[in-house]
């Protein structure tokens, strides 16, 4: 029943990834408005199918339900859907277009919506394509009782959904010609260089609260905030990669191209972090 | 001040975290920890010694991998420290280029003319900029300075020095915490951790499970919940008690235990009982450890040796148990035949005849046996926790400025020229300047708009 809603929105997208290529093509930013309205509606139907999900998971184990408001959010938290393969990359996706919506209105990124609306699709899509991903609804493991669940996922995947809108900038940035100025229909250089900053600044941000709720988890549950799990290590590698962008904007020869190639590699290490360790590496974070 | 020179660079700090970050990765590529008979299995004699030497099995703790995490210490350092006295000057406009002249760091530079005398232009200024939200200050002399967010200035040192109090939380919990396991059955009082070295700490006080409880959601295999109770014993009194569980853990005195496994013990050698059937003479035999009991209607004798949860021969024949769980339970027994030994055999649990030997004409099966739950808790102590999370908090919190508070500044010197006025703008901001820079150019505009209606 959850299911439907998102599927519907995976459709908004690729009808949005279709009207944003009309608005690249054509020049008009009518177009991008247009765009930005159906992720907009998508973003809607995708919170319903989540808020749904999140109800059915909360009456699974409706028994448990302490009295109390303080064990009431508990409860809820404890129960969000952010527990399996499939319930992350559904929020995933939604937080790639929450995030592109949000970042669009600040900076004007309708360029990219012609990239990032089909990636949002993909993400969604990639669930029954990839092996041992289950959409059953379960209830969760000890492990994962905690209300730290909500936050430390919430900011680590508003963290990657920033860092994809700073992959897909930066890959533009390294196809586009050397011109810094704007060309008739295309983003300048500059600009370009200005989103990718901004964007994985506030990736890095995230990140960062990510890798700490994660380590005061770590702490309540583990018996340690920081074991160098694999996934644990792959999420500093990543916080590294980020951090060397950030201070590559402080060298005049580093600036610009090297800014891209280390936005490129960092979301290669985003999707290392999120799949690579889970299908390669064994650890403590077997469930997700 | 050569090697302080080497140090302020931003470029070998880009070097030196890209550099750690490959570190890293090879740390999850080979097993850490990896017991050494396993390494030399996997990887040959001299390759295993190789690897060894180079420190890829305990990699985050090897010697050079440590050196990397002080080196960018080191860099951090100098980088920050030099910078604050930069930071300070920016942020109080303290310094810059001679009398009636712009400060320095304001890209932004505009000269208009205009035909209001300053004494009007100035507060009309004035007035606009206070609009755009910064603060406004008349310096006499025809000059005004504003800014907004001074601040944020301040964002990047904070962070930095929270990566460095997290580095020093770590190291203080290296040397003066640990980390280790204490199992304790049903019942059972005890205050010896076992650390992952062999080390064994003594705690001041005792602990004792009162009960260990697993659950599972019904109907199926899923855990649900895996909960101790637990008592802290202090000079013969309980101090406290509490039902642990996943998730929350008992805390006295900085000592933290946790959930971490449960089992079940099986007999184990000088106690605990098995049930052990006879056919074909039809008998129940309830033995003890290392009891000899005679098996009634014969002149035979059976004696129970040794007990294992989970049975399993390696390939020199040596019997262990492959975990601490009963999957595959297993008793040894002696047979003795007009009080000699005539020989032994292990009966197993699961497999009621696998071993029937015909001439003994005995066929020994094992109907039951003792358990015991006990639970198994991690123990940690780390006095350098709070540091670490107070340096998380400083990491945040800069962070939070460097990329949320832009530090704003502008500066405007009105001259006097005939009967108007010369206008000299300068202005800057730290972080997102484009925006900034815009609203000062239409702010100009407008300021000459309604110069020229006057």
């Amino acid at each position: 029943m959850s299911a439907t809603p998102v599927w519907i929105a995976v459709m908004l997208y690729m009808v949005a990834t279709a009207v944003y290529l009309a608005r690249l093509f054509s020049g008009r930013e009518r177009w991008g408005r247009a765009g930005c309205w159906i992720l907009a509606a998508g973003l809607g139907l995708h919170t319903v199918g989540i808020l749904l999900r999140w109800v059915e998971k909360c009456r699974l184990v409706e028994a448990d339900r302490p009295a109390g408001w303080l064990g009431q959010i508990t409860f809820v938290m404890e129960n969000a859907p952010l527990a399996n393969l499939y319930e992350s990359m559904v929020f995933f996706s939604w937080s790639i277009v929450l995030v592109f919506l949000l970042l669009d209105r600040k900076y004007g990124l309708d360029m990219l919506g012609a990239a990032v609306s089909p990636l949002a699709a993909v993400v969604v899509a990639l669930v029954s394509v990839l092996p041992g991903v289950s959409g059953e609804i379960e209830p969760h493991i000890p492990a994962l009782q905690s209300y730290w669940l909500t936050i430390h996922v919430v900011t680590c995947f508003l963290a990657y959904a920033a860092f994809a809108i700073s992959f897909v900038t930066s890959i533009i940035y390294l196809s586009s010609g050397a011109d810094r100025k704007a060309e008739q229909g295309k983003m300048s250089k500059t600009t370009l260089e200005e989103i990718n900053y901004n964007t994985a600044t506030v990736g890095f941000l995230m990140l960062t609260i990510g890798i700490v709720t994660g380590a005061v988890w770590a702490n309540y549950a583990w018996g340690s905030y920081w074991s160098w799990d694999n996934k644990e290590t792959w999420s500093l590698i990543t916080w590294f990669i980020y951090a060397a962008l950030l201070h590559a904007r402080l060298v005049a020869s580093l600036k610009g191209k090297w800014m891209a190639i280390l936005s490129i590699v960092g979301f290669g290490a985003v999707l290392f972090t999120f799949f690579g360790v889970n299908y390669l590496l064994p650890g403590l974070h077997s469930y997700l | 001040m050569r090697v302080l020179s080497f140090f302020k660079s931003v470029k070998l700090a880009i070097a030196l975290i890209l550099v750690l970050a490959a570190s890293s990765v090879i740390g999850t590529l080979f097993p850490q920890d990896l017991p050494p008979h396993r390494g030399v299995l996997e990887y040959g004699e001299s390759g295993y010694r190789v690897l060894e030497f180079l420190g890829v099995f305990d990699l985050y703790h090897s010697g050079w991998f440590r050196l990397l995490v002080v080196l960018l210490a080191v860099n951090i350092l100098v980088c920050s420290t030099s910078r604050l006295r930069r930071t300070y000057r920016l942020v109080m406009w303290k310094g810059g280029t001679g009398h009636g002249e712009a400060p320095a760091g304001l890209p932004l530079r505009r000269t208009r003319e205009m035909d209001e005398s300053p004494d009007v232009l100035l507060p009309r200024l004035g007035e606009r900029v206070r609009r755009l939200g910064l603060r406004v200050r008349f310096e006499g002399e025809g000059t005004l300075r504003a800014d907004r967010g001074g601040i944020g200035r301040w964002g990047p040192g904070l962070s930095h020095l929270g990566f460095l109090v997290i580095i020093s939380g770590m190291v203080i919990g290296s040397i003066t915490g640990f980390r280790g396991n204490l199992d304790l059955l049903e019942g059972e009082t005890d205050n010896r951790v076992y650390l992952r070295s062999g080390e064994i700490v003594d705690l001041p006080f005792e602990i004792r499970c009162d009960s260990f409880e697993a659950t599972f959601y019904e109907g199926t295999a899923r855990p649900k919940e895996y909960a101790s109770r637990l008592a802290v014993v202090e000079g013969g009194e309980e101090r406290l008690e509490k039902r642990i569980e996943v998730n929350d853990p008992l805390k006295y005195r900085g000592y933290w235990f946790y959930q971490s496994t449960y089992g079940t013990l099986g007999p184990a050698p000088g106690e605990g009982w098995i049930d052990l059937a006879v056919q074909p003479e039809d008998v129940l035999i309830h033995l003890e450890m290392g009891e000899r009991k005679p098996i009634e209607g014969t002149a035979d004798e059976v004696e129970l040796l040794r007990f294992e949860p989970d049975f399993v021969m390696d390939e020199n024949r040596e019997v262990t148990s492959r975990s601490e769980q009963i999957r595959n339970p297993a008793a040894q027994i002696r047979v003795y035949r007009e009080g000699k030994p005539v020989f032994r055999q292990w009966v197993f649990g699961q497999f009621p005849d696998v071993h029937p030997r015909a001439e003994i004409a005995h066929v020994f099966s094992l109907t039951g046996y003792e358990t015991r739950e006990f639970t198994g808790l991690q123990v940690a102590y780390d006095p350098g926790v709070p540091v670490v999370w107070v340096g998380c908090g400083f990491l945040i919190l800069g962070l939070f400025l460097s990329f949320t508070v832009p530090h704003r500044r502008f500066w405007a010197r009105v001259e006097r020229r005939g009967g108007g006025a010369t206008l000299r703008v300068a202005a800057g901001s730290r972080g997102g300047g484009r925006f900034f820079e815009e609203s000062i150019d239409s702010l100009l505009e407008e300021l000459s708009k309604e110069d020229a209606r006057s």
